[in-house]
This record gives structure tokens, sequence and C-alpha cells, in this order.
């Protein structure tokens, strides 16, 4: 088999080493395909973990060595799970059978297809590939790879300061585990792997949505999210380096809040967990997840939810030791621990706000012209009244935002290039959010089927518990 | 609050699905029917025209380089040197970097100190003596450092 086949299957094993997840009371009993892909990002965690852990014990990496402990996992929980159903039924065990009508099914399903096809070639004929996955992405997975382990000294090494050694790790461990089963880095095909990522994302959207409103509408909306996403990636040259697992990590962390409904007694497991994941692959990640979980606790306080405070604690605890984690390594490695900033967080300059904000709104427009932003907004001011519901995701795409503006504003030079190079890509996030609040906020919620199946559940648990 | 019927927001949603799949669609349409599918010969093809000709001149240069060897990039222009030192990191995991200029800027003498090997882009620099040239590609030449010959 090819290099680049090899290299595109070991990223979708990833789903086998996280299946463990796929047995937590608060997925099981969501579809196949939704609990495959939470496996696909829990694996994608599970394998980052292992392989850290491996290169502070000196273990060398290799497929073996790496795929043991997370399969054994699996084995354990499947047997654990496999001898009977949980005791305490999640909410989302109360959806109805997944229905949608034909043409809705249909449609949607074009849109995707054809989404997915322009992301596909695009990436596939080295239009979409993101100059820093050659620049360091892909160079420390292969330099990864060839050193079966971290390669701390490269890391620590004057000279490579240019490859962001203080970025976490997530997706440099995940391409070096591809190129370890491929024998090389495929360097044109690797950047192949975005699709996967929003492949995976797309049925957890959906099953999340479907929490809140119509299988209808959960496909409509569903079907526009990955379509703006699958143009945002190909637009902003995002094959190859962390945006489309950032993307999958925040999207479905956030989906899954902003699909908590009032009375609803709910799991954060997920949510908590890619958060960690979020604070693995990217710097910005852990902006990210102080803003959704400020934003899902602003919700529950606003909606006077039982438990706000108490429901919010998964959701800083993971993240938190998952970035703690990464610090420690970087210490233990003899590392620099911590992040390189772009300058004292109040040195900035206000001489180029004016270019500044051009440049801001004209590389905002994913690909659309602006449309993938403007349609969702629109639902979102038509229905301010049921806005509270939408404050998570909408409360984190502003306040990502202004996180980035805040950056640029560090740029004593023009920040327009730097921000024509980055910001179409570090915004897509924002722009997941916003089209998934404006899904929920526009829609009719879902009849209560849930709570009249939940109220003979004898034990619920409480908000937030894990 | 706007009242829209369910089935209208249903199809409004869907509507825009398309119309945002109009942007890709005539992006592809503009391009020669010929070249909307050609394999790519290097991952920045239809991104970069100058890291692609980096690129593809490393690549070409990747069997002259062997494992554990140490190697420097040269261009005439040090944004293109910086290019394809990033680069050359990571297409020869198994080689020692060592740079012959850093983010446009002099390395000091002892940090340039070793290289057993040349890749000098576009053959356009010369090499410092002691080195002989053994490959062309298309996008450059290859030298190897004298006393290194067996």
């Amino acid at each position: 088999m090819k290099p680049a086949a090899v290299f595109l299957i070991s990223h979708a094993a990833l789903a086998l080493f996280g299946f463990f997840v796929a047995f937590h009371p608060a997925l099981v009993r969501l579809s196949a395909l939704a609990r495959a892909a939470a496996a696909f990002g829990a694996g994608a965690i599970a394998l980052t973990v292992v392989a850290a852990l491996y290169s502070l014990a000196g273990i060398p990496w290799s497929l073996a060595a790496l795929a043991a402990p997370l399969l054994a996992l699996t084995i354990f929980f499947m047997a654990r799970t496999g001898r009977g159903r949980p005791a305490v039924a999640p909410p989302l065990a109360a959806v109805p059978r997944f229905s949608p009508s034909p043409a809705v099914a249909l449609l949607a399903g074009i849109a995707l297809f054809l989404a997915f096809l322009h992301l596909t070639l695009s990436l596939a004929t080295s239009s979409s590939t993101s100059a820093d996955f050659l620049f360091f992405w892909g160079v420390k997975a292969a330099r990864f790879a060839a050193v079966r382990g971290f390669d701390v000294a490269l890391l620590g090494w004057h000279y490579f300061g240019h490859a962001a050694p203080d970025y976490p790790p997530l997706v440099p461990v995940v391409q070096a585990w591809g190129v370890i089963a491929a024998g090389e880095m495929p360097w044109r095909r690797a950047p192949l792997a975005a699709v996967i990522w929003l492949a995976a994302a797309l049925p957890l959207v959906l099953a999340f949505l479907r929490r809140r409103v119509s299988d209808d509408s959960a496909l409509a909306a569903t079907g526009f999210w990955g379509t703006a996403m699958a143009i945002s990636l190909a637009r902003s040259l995002s094959g190859g380096n962390a945006e489309a697992p950032l993307l999958f990590f925040e999207a479905v962390a956030g989906v899954s809040l902003l699909a908590e409904r009032e009375s609803e007694v709910s799991s954060r497991f997920l949510p908590a967990l890619f958060l960690a994941g979020a604070v693995l692959t990217k710097v910005e990640g852990l902006a990210a997840a102080g803003l959704l979980v400020a934003g899902a606790l602003l919700r529950d306080l606003l909606e006077r939810r039982r438990g706000a405070i108490r429901g919010a604690i998964p959701l800083i605890v993971a993240p938190a030791l998952a970035l703690a984690g990464w610090f420690a390594f970087q210490r233990l490695s003899g590392l620099p621990a911590g992040y390189v900033g772009h300058g004292p967080l109040f040195a900035l300059s206000y001489d180029s706000l004016g270019s500044l904000g051009k440049a801001f709104l004209r590389h905002l427009d994913a690909g659309t012209l602006w449309l993938s932003w403007i349609f969702p907004l629109l639902f979102v001011f038509a229905s301010f009244r049921r806005l509270r519901a939408g404050v998570p995701g909408l409360l984190f795409a502003a306040g990502l935002l202004l996180f980035f503006a805040h950056d640029y504003m560090h740029d004593f030079e023009d920040p327009a290039v730097r921000i024509g190079w980055t910001l179409p890509r570090v915004s897509q996030p924002a722009l997941s959010l916003v089209i998934l609040a404006a899904a929920v906020v526009s829609f009719p919620g879902r009849e209560r089927t849930a709570d009249r199946v939940r109220s003979s559940i004898p034990a619920a648990r409480p908000a937030g518990a894990a | 609050m706007v009242r829209v019927s369910s089935d209208a927001r249903i199809g409004a949603w869907l509507l825009a699905s398309f119309l945002l799949l109009l942007f890709p669609f005539l992006s592809w349409l503009k391009m020669p029917p010929g070249e909307r599918a050609i394999a790519p010969d290097t991952p920045m093809d239809r991104v970069s025209g100058a890291l692609s000709e980096e690129w593809l001149f490393l690549w070409h240069a990747k069997g002259a380089v062997p494992r554990k060897a140490a190697f420097s990039v040269l261009a005439s222009e040090r944004p293109r040197e910086m290019n394809l030192f990033m680069m050359a990191i990571g297409l020869y995991p198994y080689a020692r970097p060592v740079p012959a200029s850093y983010f446009g800027g002099d390395v000091p003498s002892q940090d340039r100190e070793g290289p057993d090997y040349l890749l000098v882009f576009r053959c356009e620099v010369p090499p410092p003596p002691g080195f002989r040239l053994i490959q062309t590609n298309p996008g450059g030449c290859v030298f190897k450092r004298n006393s290194e010959v067996s």
C-alpha cells in the first residue's frame, strides 16, 4: 500500500485507540458513527499522552508500543460495559430515532458531498496546503518519527526557534504516528488528513444538534456548517497544519454545550475531554477553552440552571490538566516551560488600528464573500429573544476575534500581512460556533421527549457530572 | 422576533448551503479544464510558485544526502535560504542541518561549521573551496566535502 494511504488510514485508526470513550455512559447511546467520531478525537488525545509518557520514560515509539496500552484500555472498557447497559441512561438516550424527511436529507447530503469534494480536490491538488506544514508541523512530525520520540534536542536548538517549539504536541504526535506507520512523510498527500478531521466532526455536530432541534433542522444546520467549514478550510490553506484538528475539538465541545437544554441533566464528559484536546492542539486552544467555559457558565447563570458553577468544574479541570501536563513535559525534558508571547500584554500599537480593522474585515470573508458569517448572524439577530441559548457560542466567537485583534495589535509594523496569512484560518472556530449558535437559537426546540423519559429514571446525575 | 415557519427556516439553511457552494464552483470554473485535477509535483503547487520550486529542489537532492550527514543549504537570496533551511529539516529527517544564515541574518562562524554537503539552490552560489559537485538537478546543485570522498 502507498505511504500516503497508510498515513491517512493510520489517522482514521485513531478511533480504535479512543474507543474506550465510546463506552462512557454519556456517549453509549449515540449513533455508531458519532461514537466512532468521538473515539477518533479521544484516540488522538490518548496517543499524545502515551507518546509523551514514553518519551519521558525513554521508551522508543513504535506502532506496537504506542497501540498496546490504548487497545488494552478499549478492551477493558468494552468488557466492563458489555455486560449490561449503564444504570443511568443519559438524556441523549431519549432523543427519538433519527428520521429526517427524505428531501432535507438529500439536499443536505448533496451540499455536504459537493463541499467535501471541493475540499478533497483542493488538498489533493496542492491548492490548500499550509506553508507551516512544510516549515514546522510536518517537520516536527518527520523528525519525531525519525528519532522515535519527541526530538527534545531539536526543540531546544536555537536554530529551530522558527518552528514554534513551545506549541502543544498533539498534531506533530498524530502526524508522526502516521509517518511511523507509512515509513515516510507523504508530503503531498498528508494534508488530506484535514478531510478526516472535518468529516469526523459531522456526526457529532448532528447528534448534539438533534438534542435541541428537530431532525430536519439539525440536518439542515449541519449541512450548512459542514459546507461553510469545508470551503473555509480549503480557502484558508489549512492542509497539514493544526486548524482542522482544532476546529474538530472546539466545534464538538461547543455544540455539545450549546445543545444542553435548560432542564436537562447532562454529562460534560465529552466537552471537557475535547477542550483538553483543543489545549493540546494549539496555543489559542487555551483561549478558546476559557471562552467556552465562560460562555457556558454565563448561559447557565442567566437561565438560572441548577449546578451552574459545579457544571463548569470539569470544563476547567480537563483543559487545565492538559496545559499543566504539556508544561510539565517541557520542564522535565529540559525545555523552557510555558508559551512564548508576542510581547508584553499591554504593549500595543494603536497607530495601525485602521489598517488592522480593514484587514480584519477583509480576511474574514471565509471564501464566500462573508456569506458564511452573514447568514447565521441574520438568524441570530432575528431570534434575539432566544439569544441566551446561544451565549456559549456567541461569546466564544466574539472573544476569540478580540483575542486575535489584541494579538495583532502587538505588531508595531503594519499587521495587514500577518492578518492576511493567519486570520482566515485562525478565525474558523469562531465562524463555526457562530453557525452552531445560530442553529440553536433560530430553530424551535425539540419536543421535550427527553424530559418525559428522564422522569422515569430514578437517579439522574446533576449537571456537569462526568 | 421575526416569525418564520420552521420549514421555511430549514429551506433557508439548505438554500444558503448551496449559495456558499457557488464560490468554490466559480473558482474551479476559472481554472482551465485540464488543470483541475492534476497530480501535484509538490505540496505547494497552487499555493506558492517560489515555495514549490524550493521544495522540488530539496526533493530532487534527497538521494544525495545520506543519513546522519551534516548539510547546509545556500541560496543567493536570504529569505529563500531561510525557506529552504526550514523545509530541509523535515525533508531530511535523518540528517543534521547546519544553518548558513538564519532569518536573513548571519550565523556565528562556529555554528556554520561542519557541513559535509552543500545544497545550492539554482547553483547560484559558488561553494567554498574543498567541495566537489556530485549532483545537479533542475533546482540546483549538490556539493560534497572532498575529505568525505571515499
